[in-house]
């Protein structure tokens, strides 16, 4: 009368007494290692994103902002000073390059000096 | 009892601490893997499974909106990429004709099976296994195996809950029929 139910729980007791397959021993640590690689991509990705983004929220603004001068009619003396470049004088290059070569030798003197302080006091 | 449950560890994944990670591996990595192994037959293959559920698991850990529970979840990512793997290989098995299935009475085999012991019984019983179709053996293991229920092994395998009451049933059948014919094989 009962069999449909003797079974069930025939095979119940069978299964129930099947073994559970045994994990490898580095399963759980090469799982962790790949979900480690993968945080690391993601946060690598999101970062990026980020940054991009932001590059591309940047340019928006410069190209709104360039786009708003042009359809207000505006050219860059409208509202930027006119620079005076001055004229290119070689000699003053010569003497930039001699006070320039001057507190070089200076520095190299001062650190031999500090060397042989440190070297004479043992610190 | 657990200390803590599925949604505090997944709450905690997903807030960045993936170390939690490790502790749903614990709970949930040996079922997963004799669920896998079932399937495929293979623990080479299941243990490469198993680390593709997982991480798979990780991945889509924020789509899990916790309409089911996230054991039925994770046997569900497990029973999907487990089949796709057999759909690849192409295996031969045995086909068993209604006619065969209903000439076999339930009551022989509990008789039949009573009087063997316990380790000949479970040798007889993955043998029988083993001649199934992949995703039969899913629905059996889950339901005896997991003790799920016939509801979540719809959830799980995607299909509808009378559909899994007669795959139900007539692996039972298959079952008996295997294990008859082992009988009277010896």
């Amino acid at each position: 009368m009962n069999t449909e139910q003797d079974n069930k729980d025939l095979l119940q007791k069978l299964f129930g007494q099947m073994e559970e397959e045994k994990l490898p021993d580095t399963f759980r640590a090469d799982v962790m290692k790949q979900v480690l690689l993968e945080t690391a991509r993601i946060k690598k990705r999101n970062e990026f994103l980020g940054l991009l983004s932001v590059i591309l929220a940047s340019i928006a603004i410069l190209a709104l902002a360039v786009f708003s001068f042009i359809y207000m009619g505006m050219t860059t003396s409208t509202f930027m000073p006119k620079i005076a470049i001055p004229k290119f004088d070689a000699g003053a290059v010569y003497f930039y390059s001699f006070i320039g070569i001057l507190a070089l030798l200076l520095l190299f003197m001062d650190y031999q000096f500090r060397r042989v302080f440190r070297k004479k006091h043992h610190l | 009892m657990e200390l803590y449950t599925d949604k505090y560890y997944i709450n905690r994944i997903q807030s960045g601490d993936t170390e939690c990670f490790a502790c749903l591996l614990d709970r949930y990595s040996r079922q997963v893997f004799s669920l896998i192994v079932k399937i495929v037959g293979n623990r080479e293959d299941a243990e490469e499974l198993a680390q593709d559920t997982f991480m798979k698991v990780f991945k889509n850990l924020s789509s899990f909106k916790g309409d089911s529970s996230f054991s039925t979840w994770i046997y569900r990512i497990a029973y999907n990429t487990a089949i796709s793997e057999t759909r690849k290989k192409k295996q031969e098995f045995l086909s068993i004709d209604d006619t065969m299935m209903n000439n076999v009475s339930e009551e022989d085999i509990a008789v039949t099976m009573e009087s063997d012991n316990n380790e000949i019984r479970l040798n007889k019983l993955n043998a029988a296994l083993e001649k199934l179709l992949p995703d039969e053996r899913a629905i059996v293991m889950l339901f005896y195996r997991n003790e799920k229920s016939i509801e979540e092994i719809a959830e799980i395998t995607a299909l509808s809950i009378s559909n899994v009451k007669v795959k139900l049933f007539r692996i039972r059948k298959k079952l008996y029929v295997l294990l008859k014919e082992m009988e009277n094989q010896l």
